[in-house]
Order: structure tokens, then C-alpha cells, then sequence
């Protein structure tokens, strides 16, 4: 039986992180939906063949930010007041802002000029969309 | 259930063996129930000796081995109804069939699960009435593998199982050893050069090197702990002195530390220092372990 | 529980053994229906006789306890439900058994020849306990050396030590004191007769000692 997670081991993120995102992914496109049974710990490592202890780290961390919730001896479920955390991509927004402020230090930018790069590279990213 | 209860799936207390060329000492090793630990180490390390004392057919000349709650090897035998081995050296009756084998392993074990026996041979494309003379390298450790799966047993131990398995049965051998951690009784040590597949899934991770446990974690923090700061200096400056950091080299503006714990702290103390941490990357896991092994030797050394 | 896997194993090798079993029974045999045909026939049949029977032995006994070994079968074998100890006795009775089975059967028809055939002297019936009785202690006793020493080297020399003793042992017995009572029609027990078959219980029995000393001292079976 084999899941329709993918999980790679040449993606640089650590495989807690790929599977957390593919579980906030599902439930972003209503693929799993708030009171949804997600499979247990030891099923989900099993038909993805991650390990146990790697499956139990990315459903502590979903508990903790709200996403699921684990009732004792029912299973896992996606918690009704799913919130995907958003307060959590922002901090994934910040890290890259600040690569990006680092980089650009590097280069001996200034604020504005990397703030014209950015808007240039908007333009370009919604330009290429079909 | 037997009637030994025990938390962990084996258990190895300050075991010793000596040969003439290699020994083996101070080896505290374990794993609790519903676990997997992969056993890495260079060739020579003791992996195969820790594995064949486990298995009672190495005699320690000192400490206590524990399998399944079972001494070993004062009761070994018994150990083994609910123990499975496969190593790459091991191989099966020549003059008997694939089938011949099977029924043998039948008679034997009471829990062996004929139809995923025959699923099992489907899957690795093995034929009952092949002569086992008639099996190439590859063929013969699906085999093996086999009789130890369908066994259905508490505990498996391998030792270099991929070792000659072409990349579709390594595949389909992790598929079926990760079937087995649906039952959190069940447990697996394995010994492997394929830190790919070690990483992937493994609970426990345990380095051996010139006969002693160098470092053992579960996976998860062993990827936490480690880094690799790539960082820009100054010529001038120097790196300040820093504890945790097991590997540091210098080449003119370029330097790049490698710490076994991993703390912001570092990052700020590097910046104070003068210089700038352009990169904080994560290792892989054979990267972790020959860093580990090479401060062991440097460390044996002086 | 741990005898059916120790009865079990003793099968297999009796299994996979079977057929140098029974090519010794069907030469030796064969050399003894040889051995009607005329003197230069007898001769023939004779030498054969002899080689069928050492060679089979000597075969049977390196297949068993060495072939595993060299076949890495007995990793395999090792990781069955049974003790080292259990192992190394399931092998030690499955290769007597292998070899004393055709032993036996080879031994009455043998003297069964001696008795019923008229053109043979009934002192040969002592000639014929004797030679059969030289093969199992031979056998026992290379049995004995295998499992002492483990390698293929004290294998060999063993071959070269059992087929110096048998050598000896044929001289001794062709000397004409000792061969002369053996062309009477009377079944004769010469002092020489009955020292020879009480050497050769004793070395038997010694040799099986031997060798259950070796499975209960080995530690390591690796």
C-alpha cells in the first residue's frame, strides 16, 4: 500500500518538515477536511516508509500548532478549528526576507535597490504564469 | 506473549570479545520494543560481531546479552523461535528447492504466514521449485529475506541486508520491513552502508568504529544536533574558541566549522568574533557519520 | 520444542547426504559381485572394495562437517531455534548415521556372502568382521579429527593419517600368522583377531568421546 505522499531524500528539507507540509497541503486543498481521520502514527510510517519516530515528531509539532489533534486510544483527526497556522508562514516569509537582506549585504546593496529587485522579480514571476 | 516480559527488544551491557587482529570492548547497546535501529560502521567495525553475539553464536568474554528478555546464550534456542537472521554471507541448502525451504521453515516456526510467503515470492519474482544452486547473488538474499519475513518474527536482524539487492528489491525490501513497525511489539536491527536508507527509517541510530559504540541517538536528534556553519572572515580575524565544534577548517576568507550540538549561540558568537555565518546547513546522515568517526580517531589518537 | 528442530536438521543432512550414501552401497556392492568372475576379477573387485569403502567414508564425513562450513550454509543452519551445542550434535549424529546406515548394510550382506557362499572358508567370516569393523572405527575416528580441529587443512591430514592406519592395519593382517587361521573352515578368534576388533571398539568409542567433548568445550561456533 503505498501513499500518494511524496517524500524525498535529495529535497534539502528534513523529512518531518516534507511531511508536515504535505499534511498542511492536503488539508489547503480540502483534500482532508477539519474532523478528517488522518492515519495513525505507525500507518502513516508505514505507507510512506518514514520512520516511526520521524511521523511522531511531525504530529507533535501539527498538535502543537493546532492543525490536528490526537484523542487517546481514537486516532488522530484534523482539529475542527483548523487554523494552518499562518502565523507560521509568515516566519517562513521572514527567514527568506532574511537570506535575501543577508545576500544582498553581501553585495553591498542598498534597502532600495533591493527592494526594486524584488519588485522586478514579481513582475517577472507573474509575467510567467500562463 | 511469552512468559519472559521485557521492555526492549535486545539489550548488550558492557560486552567485550576479543580476536587476534580486533576488539570488541565496553559495548552498551539497546533498543525498546516497536523500534528500528540501523547499526552503521566501516568495514571491521564490529557490526557483524555485535550482531553474531547477539545471536549466540559468538560467546562474550564479558558483560550480559539480553534478546527479547531471553540470556543469551544460556537460552538462545528459545530466543531464536521469535529472532530472525539474514546476513549476506549466509546462504541456503544448495541441494534443496525454494519450496523444499519453505516447508522446512513451516515445520519449524509456529508463526509462519504461508500466503505472504507466496505474496512475498511474487513480489521478489523467486519460483518454488527453483533449485537454490540455481539462484544468482541477488536472488538468493530475496530468498533469505523470504523465510525471515514470513516468519512473521518479533524481532529482525540484518546484517548488510541490501548488500547485492538491485534498486527495485532494495525498494520493495523497505516497503516490507516498514510493514513490520505497524505492530509496535515488533522490532528490526540492521546493519547497513546505506546511510540513505538508514536515515529513511530508522528510530535508533547507533556508529561503531574499530570496535566501539562512537555515538547512538534516535535519528531525529542526531539530524537536530549536527550543522555545518559556512563562514566568511576577515583574514585577520581568528575563530573564536567554541565548545561542541568537532571539525574546523580554514582556507583564507573561507571556513567552515562542524558542531555535533547545535546552538544559536554559536552563530552569535562567530559574528562577534568578526566573522559572518553566510550558511548554517544541515548534514546528511553520512556526513554525521564520517564526522563522528573521524573525531573518534583523532580522539584515539592523542 | 527443541528436539524437533535438532531431529529435524539430522534429516536434512541425511536428506542432502543420500546420494554419496548410496553410491558407496552400490560400488562396494558392485565390487563384491565382481569378485566371482575369476582371480584377476577378485583382485579388482577386492581393491575396489576396499577404496569404495574408505573413499565413501572419508567423503561422506568431510561433506557433512566441512561443507557447511565452506557453503555458508551453516550461518544459516545457526540461526534455527537450537543452541551451538544442539547444532554441532545434530551434526555429529546425522554424519554417523549417514555413514552407519550403508555401514551396516554393507557388513551382513558381506558376511551374509562369507556364510552362504560354499567356495568361501568360514575362518573368513573373522576377516570379514574385521575389515567392515576397521572401516567404522576409521570413520569415527576421522569424524573425531574434523570436529577437534575444524579446518580444511586438518582434514587432509586426517585422510593421511586414516589411510596410513588402514595401510598398517591390511599389512598386519596379510602377515601369514595372522592370515593363516583365516583359510580354515573353522571360525578361528586368534589372540591377534581379538586384540584387533578390542582396539577397534575402544578407538570407536573414543573417538565419539572425543568428539562430545569437542561440541561441549566450543564456545564460539563461529
Amino acid at each position: 500500500m503505498h501513499s500518494s505522499y511524496i517524500i524525498s531524500q535529495t529535497d534539502p528539507r528534513p523529512l518531518y518538515l516534507q511531511v508536515k507540509e504535505q499534511i498542511r497541503h492536503r488539508i489547503a486543498v480540502g483534500e482532508l477536511k477539519p474532523g478528517d481521520e488522518i492515519p495513525s502514527i505507525r500507518a502513516l510510517a508505514a505507507d510512506i516508509r518514514v520512520s516511526v519516530i520521524t511521523i511522531k515528531r511531525t504530529y507533535l509539532e501539527l498538535e502543537r500548532e493546532g492543525v490536528i489533534q490526537t484523542r487517546q486510544g481514537r486516532g488522530s483527526f484534523v482539529a475542527d478549528n483548523v487554523r494552518l497556522g499562518d502565523s507560521l508562514k509568515e516566519q517562513e516569509l521572514d527567514s527568506h526576507l532574511q537570506a535575501a537582506v543577508r545576500a544582498a549585504a553581501l553585495l553591498n546593496l542598498t534597502e532600495e535597490q533591493l527592494a526594486e529587485r524584488l519588485r522586478a522579480i514579481s513582475r517577472d514571476i507573474k509575467t510567467e504564469k500562463p | 506473549m511469552t512468559i519472559e516480559s521485557s521492555a526492549q527488544a535486545f539489550a548488550l551491557r558492557g560486552v567485550g570479545k576479543s580476536f587476534r587482529y580486533f576488539k570488541l570492548e565496553g559495548l552498551d547497546l539497546s533498543l525498546p520494543l516497536g523500534q528500528i535501529m540501523g547499526l552503521v560502521g566501516p568495514n571491521g567495525a564490529g557490526k557483524s560481531t555485535t550482531i553474531r553475539l547477539l545471536m549466540g553464536l559468538l560467546a562474550p568474554e564479558a558483560g550480559l546479552i539480553e534478546v527479547l528478555g531471553y540470556p543469551v546464550p544460556a537460552r538462545i534456542a528459545e530466543a531464536k523461535r521469535e529472532v530472525a537472521f539474514v546476513a549476506d554471507d549466509m546462504r541456503l541448502f544448495g541441494g534443496a528447492t525454494l519450496a523444499w525451504h519453505m516447508q522446512f521453515m513451516a515445520s519449524i516456526y509456529a508463526g509462519w504466514d504461508q500466503a505472504y510467503a507466496v505474496l512475498l515470492m511474487r513480489r521478489f519474482g523467486l519460483r518454488a521449485e527453483q533449485p537454490v544452486r540455481s539462484l544468482s547473488r541477488g536472488e538468493h538474499v530475496k530468498a533469505l529475506l523470504l523465510l525471515a519475513l514470513a516468519r512473521r518474527p518479533r524481532l529482525l536482524i540484518l546484517d548488510e541486508p541490501t548488500s547485492g539487492l538491485d534498486p527495485v528489491a532494495r525498494q520493495e525490501l523497505l516497503t516490507e520491513l516498514m510493514e513490520i513497525v505497524r505492530d509496535d511489539s515488533r522490532s528490526i536491527l540492521f546493519s547497513s552502508h546505506n546511510t540513505m536508507d538508514v536515515e529513511r527509517i530508522s528510530d535508533q541510530i547507533a556508529f561503531l568504529d574499530r570496535g566501539r559504540l562512537v555515538d547512538v541517538r534516535d535519528k531525529e536528534t542526531f539530524l537536530e544536533r549536527w550543522r555545518r556553519f559556512q563562514v566568511d572572515l576577515p583574514l585577520e580575524c581568528r575563530l573564536p574558541a567554541l565548545t561542541d565544534i568537532v571539525a574546523e577548517s580554514r582556507e583564507g576568507r573561507l571556513a567552515t566549522l562542524t558542531t555535533n550540538h547545535f546552538q544559536p549561540t554559536q552563530v552569535a558568537a562567530v559574528e562577534q568574533a568578526g566573522g559572518r555565518v553566510h550558511e548554517v546547513q544541515r548534514m546528511s546522515l553520512e556526513e554525521i557519520f564520517v564526522a563522528s568517526v573521524m573525531r573518534n580517531r583523532g580522539e584515539q589518537l592523542s | 520444542m527443541n528436539r524437533s528442530v535438532f531431529w529435524l536438521l539430522v534429516r536434512k543432512d541425511l536428506y542432502l547426504l543420500r546420494v554419496l550414501s548410496i553410491a558407496g552401497v552400490v560400488i562396494g556392492l558392485l565390487a563384491l559381485f565382481l569378485m566371482f568372475f575369476g582371480k584377476v576379477a577378485y583382485a579388482v573387485g577386492g581393491v575396489l572394495y576396499l577404496t569404495a569403502n574408505i573413499a565413501s567414508a572419508l567423503m561422506l564425513a568431510m561433506a557433512s562437517l566441512l561443507g557447511e562450513r565452506k557453503e555458508q550454509t551453516r550461518l544459516f543452519a545457526l540461526s534455527l531455534p537450537i543452541s551451538g551445542q544442539q547444532y554441532d550434535l545434530a551434526k555429529l549424529v546425522a554424519t554417523q548415521l549417514t555413514y552407519f546406515i550403508p555401514w551396516l548394510i554393507m557388513t551382513v550382506l558381506a558376511l551374509g556372502m562369507v556364510a552362504l557362499r560354499p567356495t568361501i572358508p568360514a575362518g573368513y567370516l573373522v576377516f570379514t568382521i574385521l575389515l567392515q569393523g576397521s572401516f567404522l572405527t576409521l570413520f569415527c575416528v576421522f569424524v573425531a579429527t574434523l570436529f577437534v580441529l575444524t579446518s580444511e587443512f586438518a582434514g587432509g591430514l586426517a585422510i593421511l593419517v586414516v589411510n596410513v592406519m588402514f595401510t598398517l592395519f591390511m599389512i598386519m593382517l596379510s602377515q601369514p600368522a595372522n592370515s593363516g587361521p583365516l583359510n580354515t573352515s573353522h571360525i578361528v578368534w586368534t589372540p591377534f583377531a581379538k586384540m584387533t576388533l578390542a582396539v577397534e571398539v575402544l578407538m570407536t568409542i573414543l573417538s565419539i568421546i572425543f568428539a562430545l567433548i569437542a561440541i561441549s568445550r566450543r564456545r564460539d561456533h563461529l
